[in-house]
């Protein structure tokens, strides 16, 4: 049997000209589920929660207070928690959903958070929010000197460097969580197909637990981003 | 980018997916959980106003029911010691009138006492005088002896002895 390694998904159809690969189409079904679960648990919103209600209010409440502890602001958590809680959830569910037996197996199922199109694309949405968000605090001209200072030479080549550090930033995010994910993806692959009884458990273990650092890296770092982004210069 | 097999479509692709289910759960969940628990907050807050003020309030009734007990206290005192002023005067004064009344009535009784003892007493003297006479008359009419003589004289004082 032969290993099939690959950067990006495996095309399962294309539509309107997109090929919608395995990771695109779990994405997908990732997002739904997210949706799905959330929209019928708040279906039905009460001041005094029933079961499921309290269980995702429990959720949303334990993100919200880790990303409050980072932020270190209470307004500025309340502005930046919608995107770190989705991001958090999406790619925890993304990265977990790689335990479920089978994929990482079957080349028609790939854990979509090894692919660099997933991790990029999260990174790229987040940072353009960032960015938007900060013109909306700061102003257009206020953000604009943040990256063109025209006070001296120095000065100007710093903020060169500052416009190209977030572009930067934005690469290594993402191919920071690719990188990470697709190891251990490979790991699991490799570990399966050498050894497939008993032997991938404690490595399936590790896999959870580094998808549930990564997701927590990747929101947390988003958070801090956020902070730094929009905060003004003295 | 090339180098690591980026399709430009697949990842415009992606970004829309994540676009999509932020925007979705921004509107539909974080909004509304936020609001909810802004809601919740409130209301828990409003609660726990609300105690403390029902607290402060059952304070001050507790307060004013001390009071209202103390002051039923006193005035329960101050009406035992005016009923018993009242009753000792009442007592001394239906003592002080029965002293009078017995008084008045011994006083009275002594003098119907002595008109029944003087009337008695005219009566005795006249009764003396008329037997008086009467034993003159008969000693006069009847010429008698010496012991019919007493014998007259002893049935008299007989008689009024009875």
């Amino acid at each position: 049997m032969k290993i099939h390694i690959a950067l990006t998904g495996e095309p399962v159809f294309t539509f309107l000209g997109i090929a919608f690969t395995n990771t695109f189409i779990l994405s997908i079904i990732c997002a739904l589920i997210i949706f799905s679960f959330f929209a019928f648990a708040f279906r039905k919103r009460e001041i005094v929660p029933g079961k499921m209600q309290n269980l995702f209010e429990w959720i949303l409440d334990l993100i919200f207070s880790i990303f409050d502890g980072m932020t270190g602001n209470r307004k500025k958590t309340e502005e930046i928690f919608p995107l770190c809680a989705t991001l958090f959830i999406f790619i925890l569910l993304s990265n977990l959903i790689e335990i479920i037996p089978g994929l990482g197996v079957f080349s028609f199922l790939r854990s979509p958070s090894s692919d660099i199109h997933f991790t990029l694309g999260l990174a790229i949405f987040s940072m353009g929010f960032i960015h938007y968000s900060a013109i909306k605090h700061l102003g257009g001209i206020s953000y604009l000197k943040k990256y063109i200072r025209l006070d001296s030479p120095i000065m100007f080549f710093v903020g060169i460097l500052e416009g190209m550090g977030e572009i930067t930033r934005t690469l290594s995010l993402g191919i920071r969580l690719f990188g990470n994910l697709f190891a251990g993806e490979i790991l699991l692959m490799i570990v399966t197909f050498m050894i497939p009884f008993l032997v991938p458990l404690p490595f399936l273990g590790l896999e959870i637990f580094v998808g549930f650092i990564q997701a927590l890296v990747f929101s947390s770092l988003i958070a801090v981003f956020y902070v730094v982004t929009t905060a003004e210069e003295h | 980018m090339s180098s690591l097999e980026i399709d430009w479509k697949i990842l415009v692709g992606q970004i829309v997916n994540f676009a999509i289910l932020f925007f979705a759960l921004k509107f539909f969940v974080y909004g509304p959980f936020t609001k909810l628990v802004k809601e919740r907050r409130d209301k828990i807050e409003e609660g726990i106003n609300k105690s403390l003020m029902a607290d402060e309030n059952l304070k001050k009734i507790d307060e004013l029911k001390e009071k209202s007990i103390k002051e039923s206290e006193e005035e329960k005192k101050k009406a035992f010691i005016k009923t018993e002023e009242e009753i000792k005067r009442r007592k001394e004064e239906a003592e002080k009138k029965a002293e009078e009344e017995r008084l008045l009535l011994l006083a009275k009784s002594k003098k119907e006492a002595e008109d029944i003892k003087e009337k008695e007493r005219e009566k005795t003297r006249k009764e003396v005088i008329d037997s008086a006479f009467s034993l003159t008359e008969k000693l006069i009419k009847e010429n008698v002896d010496e012991s019919k003589n007493k014998k007259i004289v002893n049935d008299f004082l007989n008689k009024i002895e009875t």
